[in-house]
């Protein structure tokens, strides 16, 4: 027990020496979240698109059509002007209605939101020919909200995704970058001819990065909480639970690119590219549903696609089928159960020759 | 001239030899100029299928049946369509279940397992027809210009909120019952089509008459972007790792000067922006219909002022950092604001002021929209001044630090 919980000291030192190491796991989703949250944190308040209204005889009812609806509305009295502004993004879109033609203009660079605007532009179109006719809506889409309203917010969804990604990237460089960088340096040739078991090394790495990765959830969660006032509904038994399975899981992910790639330096960049190809492919950033079909078979082959679906599960953003959390962190747990004795027999061990 | 050239063919070659530097140089971005390609131009696509219910609470009635014509609607669009022809058919829009067909379980008792299977993100929307749905609009046609303005009658849409998916959905399913709408009251005589004005949807940009796509705002992005982690992370790993593990030191026992290292590095690190560059314009125009032109000499100059920037801020970091270790961790610290404060995917809003500063002071902001700008695809509204200044500022004061503290040589 004192062998352990002297590796396990040893270990904590290491760890908060490593710079690289200790950015990735506390600075990296705090910066994250504060970037983005400032920058795409008024995405949830639903600001109004702003249209640019050419003026001319008839323009009367595309700007009452518009305030009906809620645009910000902004007239312009030359058709340069009017195009200049939807360029240079004063506005959002622009529409002219002259010789009873309807025109809409949209900006080229925007085209990631352009979809959005387009269909603005649809809804403006039918409000000004239903009211130049003097006709009603007979049917409208009533919205209704099934899970809790403010799960909107774009943190909210977001923020689990990054801590699973937080998780995945400690798990695997616990063994890929670290147990294969003191394999390197022969440190593991001196520890093994101690009467210190593999194991003990094994389970203080496992606490120290369990540790590390709590610490680091909790903090961002507490400063997306004070920064920008997201609660989360976490299931806290859950949370230990799967934070638990999914780090043990990772660990053996890192096992085995450390079997495959011997070098500690290439092992820890290959586990980077890895980490990040996942980031991008597994629904962090963005939904993986709006990935093209082949893409998004990929992504369900990914890991941290499942990580990020059973977080967002515990920390009660979204449901999950109770047999599909049990699988998913049972699978986690269950690999890094059969991986341990493999990483013990091959990884902690003394370099032969 | 020899050992200068002799520098910089070592450093690309070492570049291509090295699969992590590789994968970082060109893969990396390579990747990402395809994926958000597609990520974005896809959205709004009729590529995405939703998983939907029709919950039908209104009885079928003999003669004026909108309920029916409603559900009828979105089988079509669910795939289950009974258009009679091919015209008529619609892409499938919805993965359609109508839980309450054939069913003696009440109404609410379904809505409430629909509802647990929305929140579960097995299912994206629930539609629900309301009961009494083919009276009230009956009234309402009757009432015909004096019906209340305000509301119609609703069909009600169950969502996840905030959830992508769902929220597609949502915005899909608004525009069906907008169109079914159109079309009742095209039926009942109480709109005429051929009245609507004609509706034409135009693109604009700062290079008139060209039409731009995502991919080409996004290319200049990613270019600059593979400059920036070029700079950021190539250049002090390559100086520290070099220095750590002795690789420097021999070169100091040759008559091979600093400045003379260094003008050779530079001649690499150049050639090596030169290949990416080429690269990730070459996928996106042929492999991505890109049509904006990176090859002008206003381009190619802002491009080499974006190289000389990224590769002295290389220099500052390899300054302040003791190791590797210490320069990765310095580097990994400064990408993501330089990056995702620069514009470089998107545009940026309104941010507090602290952030606000950060992107005034970040060379990205002004190198990004510089390229941009000058290939015609972003009118922008920083001066021309300040995007030739901010970046110079960089340079000269990256190298002034660099010149003061970096130590060639393993401290002994």
């Amino acid at each position: 027990m004192n062998t352990v919980l002297a590796l396990t000291r040893a270990e904590f030192a290491v760890f908060f020496r490593d710079k690289a190491a200790a950015v990735f796991t506390f600075l990296f989703p705090i910066l994250f979240i504060i970037i983005f949250g400032f920058l795409l944190g008024d995405v949830d308040e639903a600001d109004p698109a702003a249209v640019g209204v050419l003026l001319s005889e008839e323009s009367a009812a595309v700007v009452a059509a518009g305030e009906a609806l809620g645009l910000r509305v902004l007239e312009f009295e030359t058709s340069p002007s009017w195009s200049e502004a939807v360029i240079e993004q004063r506005v959002d879109f622009g529409a002219a209605l002259e010789g009873g033609e309807l025109r809409f203009i949209f900006n080229a660079g925007r085209a990631q939101e352009n979809f959005a605007f387009e269909a603005t532009a649809r809804s403006l179109s039918s409000s000004i020919a239903l009211a130049e006719q003097g006709g009603v809506s007979l049917i409208v889409a009533g919205r209704r909200t099934a899970g809790i309203a403010e799960q909107a917010s774009w943190m909210r969804q977001t923020l689990p995704g990054i801590l699973a990604f937080t998780v995945l990237s400690a798990g695997l460089f616990a063994v890929s970058g670290h147990l294969t960088a003191m394999k390197e340096r022969k440190l593991l040739d001196r520890m093994v001819v101690t009467p210190m078991r593999p194991t003990s090394l094994l389970l203080a790495i496992v606490v120290v990065r369990l540790a590390v990765i709590l610490l680091s959830t909790l903090l961002t969660i507490s400063i997306a909480r004070l920064l920008f006032g997201v609660a989360f509904d976490i299931d806290w038994a859950r949370y230990l639970l799967f934070v638990g399975a999914s780090t043990l899981g990772t660990m053996a992910l890192g096992t085995v690119i450390a079997m495959v790639v011997r070098r500690a330096s290439s092992a820890a960049q290959v586990a980077n590219i890895l980490a990040i190809l996942m980031m991008f492919l597994a629904g962090i950033y963005f939904p993986s549903e709006i990935l093209p079909g082949a893409l998004r078979t990929v992504s369900r082959l990914l890991p941290l696609t499942y990580m990020a679906e059973a977080m967002r599960y515990v920390m009660g953003v979204s449901g999950l089928p109770q047999w599909q959390f049990w699988a998913i962190s049972s699978g986690f747990l269950g690999v890094g159960l059969i991986m341990l004795p493999v990483l013990a027999r091959y990884v902690v061990r003394a370099e032969r020759g | 001239m020899k050992d200068i050239l002799s520098i910089a063919v070592t450093y690309v070659l070492t570049a291509f030899r090295e699969r992590t530097t590789l994968f970082w140089f060109l893969v990396f971005p390579l990747f990402l100029l395809v994926i958000l390609t597609m990520v974005f131009s896809g959205i709004g696509s009729t590529s995405i299928v939703s998983d939907v219910a029709l919950v039908r609470d209104e009885p079928p009635q003999a003669g004026f049946d909108a309920a029916g014509l409603v559900e009828q609607a979105f089988r079509d669009l669910g795939g289950a369509g009974t258009s009679a022809t091919p015209e008529a058919e619609q892409p499938q829009l919805f993965a359609l279940s109508e839980p309450a067909l054939g069913s003696d379980e009440p109404v609410a008792e379904i809505l409430d397992t629909q509802r647990d299977l929305l929140r579960k993100g097995e299912l994206d929307a629930i539609i629900v027809i309301p009961a009494g749905f083919n009276a009230e609009l009956t009234e309402r046609i009757a009432a015909g210009p004096d019906a209340d303005q305000a509301a119609g009658i609703e069909i009600e849409v169950w969502v996840d909120a905030g959830r992508a998916t769902s929220e597609l959905a949502s915005d899909v399913i608004g525009q069906v019952v907008a169109t079914i709408d159109r079309e009742i009251r095209i039926a009942t005589g109480g709109y005429d089509p051929g009245a609507e004005p004609p509706v034409t949807y135009e693109t604009v940009s700062p290079d008139e008459g060209r039409e731009l796509k995502y991919v080409d705002f996004l290319l200049p992005g990613v270019v600059v972007m593979g400059f920036l982690t070029a700079g950021l992370f190539g250049v002090p790993g390559n100086i520290l790792y070099g220095r750590d593990q002795g690789l420097l030191r021999r070169y100091w026992v040759t008559p091979l000067s600093v400045p003379r290292y260094l003008f050779g590095y530079t001649l690499g690190h150049l050639a090596l922006c030169g290949i990416q560059a080429t690269a990730i314009v070459a996928l996106g125009k042929f492999g991505l219909g890109a049509t904006v032109s990176l090859v002008q000499p206003a381009t190619l100059l802002f491009l080499l002022l974006t190289a000389c920037t990224f590769l002295a801020f290389g220099f500052l970091i390899a300054s302040l950092a003791r190791t590797a270790n210490g320069g990765m961790a310095i580097a990994n610290i400064l990408n993501m604001p330089l990056m995702f404060l620069g514009g470089l995917f998107f545009s940026i809003g309104d941010v507090p002021i602290a952030l606000r500063v950060i992107m005034l002071v970040n060379p990205v902001t002004y190198l990004a929209e510089g390229v941009r700008r000058v290939s015609g695809v972003e009118a922008g509204t920083v001066p021309w001044l300040a995007m030739l200044l901010v970046p110079g500022a960089w340079i000269v004061g990256s190298i002034l630090i660099a010149a003061k503290r970096l130590s060639w040589d393993v401290e002994r």
